[in-house]
């Protein structure tokens, strides 16, 4: 099989992994090495679906000996099959990374024959270019679940990056759907990785770890999600939780129709929810409860949040803190901190609050001395939730354009949301 | 310091020409209507760059408004915008005798415009660092780009420090500049003309891989062209190609 064919068929399993972030390392190459890394990611191209393409994703192997209903490399479909050598990944990193087409590698895979099998590969692959090509790029491993704890920590040691994907968003699914897979096995890679980091190599998965859970496919709420995602960043540091709409990859009675759309709008959701948890100080059961345990379709979470909270505005920007001021709708984390520096040396009045790149046509109804708003949010929430819809209805054009997380490479600072 | 509409200061368009034009309200006690590289049919006064007015006027920048003042305004230089240089100017006579807050206050209209223009050469500096692409040529790492603003010295280090044992060629067909990085040296040159030489059938090899991923990384139910089109502007679409 030529290296084109082997590219395509190991891109297309790969494709589905939405993580494709290279950010959370500082590096310049070493001596007689090639290759850096940036802090802040760096996003080389985007494709036509509007991911951003960060590294080379791309699996060692579509040979899956496991059989997860949800998943196109599974046993039982029928696709065809092809395996990379360690020789093979390296070479094809090294020369795309030199004509800066990407960020570095993501490795992942199908199971072939067994985790440590696995892994072994990957190891191979990733010391290839580590030790050969003396390659400093960035580069994300999976850890498939099973390997054995000296393999995972091989593998972190060469790994910026590791995740192990939940899949799921709960066990119940997990068992009815990925009958080889227990949670605790998807768990176990996590926790050792987590325990490693508290020893406090610094060189061990330098910049952290990650997972994905696919959405839509089983009956979970929102809810139910954003309160997983909330307890993996609790319980195992994760740097980034995952949403991936499901797109119907087989005909199985427990899974959506073969001609059901991904949910995208309900993705875009919970990546808003997510970046408010993570930047905005915003807790998973303030967001939703069991009462409403579906977003909003209509308005985006922070502004639903806004409407529902009408006894904490109108804010002064002028003297609220800085955490009050992130949950006024259309100031986001750049903006409140050009606030907070810039009301120090005067007064801010709506002009003001412009330049330093507050949204107001959101804002407006939300802060004192918005000049000639006679609308307030304290006042007529209502009016003010249908203000609102109508401008995200104009947003909602160009859904994703504005897309804080997930296709962007840049993860870390002051995501704005708005 | 007042503006007066009826005077325009016309420079050779260098750095140290801009600041010399700052320096020189300095003495006249007013700012002119407008600053231009190119002579007017209007009466102007021509200013000719002095090194060392140029050096007093960066040491006192420094000195009262800071280092990230002086960042600042080597940045906005950069800047293809006809207002730079009086927005320098009175970003400058604000920030002297505001001191050293001036960088803090954000919501100043002067601040305001001089902020803007430096965010813009940022932001052009950001798509070019992710946009660019090189082809291999004669193991020269080769390619063309043309971006809006003059970024080429923003982005040197940043290759430099990626691929320090390779030989980097950058061409800025808009601005007719050239990085060349070789053996730990970098240079920033004028030329008039340049055209990459064919690719070898390496280079078409690798070409041709990183179509086939990018065309096959694509999940085809989520396309989505106008949001790709929007990260990925013309100006860019053949940078790749060299
Ligand atoms: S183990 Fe991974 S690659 Fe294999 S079928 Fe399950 S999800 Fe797919």
């Amino acid at each position: 099989m030529t290296t084109e064919e082997k590219l395509k068929i190991l891109t297309d399993g790969a494709k589905y992994d939405a993580a494709c972030t290279s950010s959370g390392v500082e590096r310049s190459a070493c001596a007689g090495g090639i290759g850096s890394a940036n802090s802040g990611g760096i996003c080389h191209a985007f494709s036509a679906d509007g991911r951003c393409i960060s590294l080379l994703k791309i699996l060692m192997s579509n040979a899956c000996c496991y059989d997860c209903a949800y998943c196109v490399n599974r046993v039982s479909n029928d696709v065809p099959r092809a395996t990379f050598t360690p020789e093979e990944i390296a070479t094809l990193t090294i020369n795309l990374y030199r004509r800066y087409y990407i960020e570095g590698l993501f490795l992942s895979s199908g199971v072939l024959g067994s985790a440590d099998n696995t892994a072994q590969l990957m190891i191979k692959a990733l010391e290839i270019l580590r030790v050969k090509y003396r390659f400093c790029g960035y580069i994300h491993a999976k850890a498939i679940p099973g390997t054995s704890p000296q393999l995972l920590q091989r593998l972190g040691e060469l790994a910026d990056r590791m995740s192990s994907n939940i899949e799921l968003p709960s066990s119940r699914s997990l068992k009815l759907l990925a009958p080889d897979k227990e949670r605790r096995d998807v768990l176990a890679p996590m926790g050792f990785i987590r325990d490693k980091k508290a020893e406090g190599n610094k060189n061990f998965v330098r910049a952290g770890q990650s997972t994905q859970m696919i959405i839509g496919a089983t009956p979970e709420s929102d809810l139910n999600i954003i309160t997983l995602a909330q307890g993996l960043y609790r319980t195992y540091g994760l740097k980034r939780v995952f949403f991936s709409a499901y797109i119907p990859v087989a005909e199985n009675s427990l899974l959506p129709a073969l001609d059901s759309k991904p949910p995208l709008l309900r993705e875009h959701r919970l990546y808003q929810a997510d970046w408010l948890m993570r930047f905005y100080d915003f807790k998973a059961e303030e967001l939703l409860d069991e009462s409403r345990p579906y977003f909003n379709e209509f308005l985006d979470p922070k502004c639903n949040w806004a409407v529902n909270h009408p006894e904490v505005f109108p804010v002064d920007v002028n003297r609220a803190s800085y955490k009050t001021l992130l949950r006024v709708p259309g100031v986001g984390v750049v903006s409140a901190r050009r606030i907070m520096v810039a009301r120090r040396q005067r007064r801010l009045d709506a002009a003001a609050l412009a330049r330093l790149g507050v949204v107001m046509k959101r804002a407006k109804y939300f802060i004192d001395g918005a000049a000639g708003i006679k609308l307030r949010a304290a006042d007529d929430p209502a009016a003010v939730t249908r203000e609102l819809i109508r401008g995200e209805n104009a947003r909602q054009l160009s859904l994703f354009d504005d897309m804080p997380a997930g296709v962007r490479a840049i993860e870390g600072k002051g995501g704005e949301n708005k | 310091m007042k503006q007066r509409q009826d005077i325009t200061y016309v420079y050779d368009g260098s750095y140290e020409g801009m600041l010399t034009c700052v320096f020189r309200c300095y003495e006249d006690k007013f700012i002119p209507a407008q600053v231009l590289v190119q002579p007017s049919l209007l009466p102007y006064s021509r200013i000719f760059t002095d090194k060392s007015k140029a050096a007093r006027v960066t040491r006192g920048v420094a000195r009262t408004m800071g280092r990230m003042a002086e960042n600042v305004i080597r940045t906005v230089y950069l800047a293809d915008n006809e207002q730079k240089e009086m927005a320098v100017i009175r970003f400058v006579v604000y920030g002297m005798a505001a001191g050293e807050h001036a960088c803090r206050d954000l919501a100043h209209p002067d601040v305001a415009e001089v902020y803007e223009l430096f965010r813009a050469v940022n932001r052009e500096k950001r798509m070019c660092m992710e946009r660019l692409k090189f082809s291999v040529i004669g193991d020269v790492l080769v390619s063309v780009v043309a971006p809006t603003h003059n970024v080429l010295p923003l982005i040197a280090p940043h290759f430099v420090q990626r691929f320090p044992n390779e030989d980097i060629f950058i061409y800025d067909k808009a601005h007719k500049l050239g990085l060349t990085y070789s053996h730990g040296r970098t240079q920033i040159t004028q030329i008039e003309n340049f055209e990459p030489a064919e690719a070898d059938e390496d280079e078409e090899t690798y070409r041709r891989l990183w179509k086939i991923f990018f065309d096959t990384v694509e999940i085809k139910e989520r396309h989505n062209p106008r949001c790709q089109k929007n990260h990925m502007p013309g100006r860019y679409s053949n940078f790749w190609s060299a």
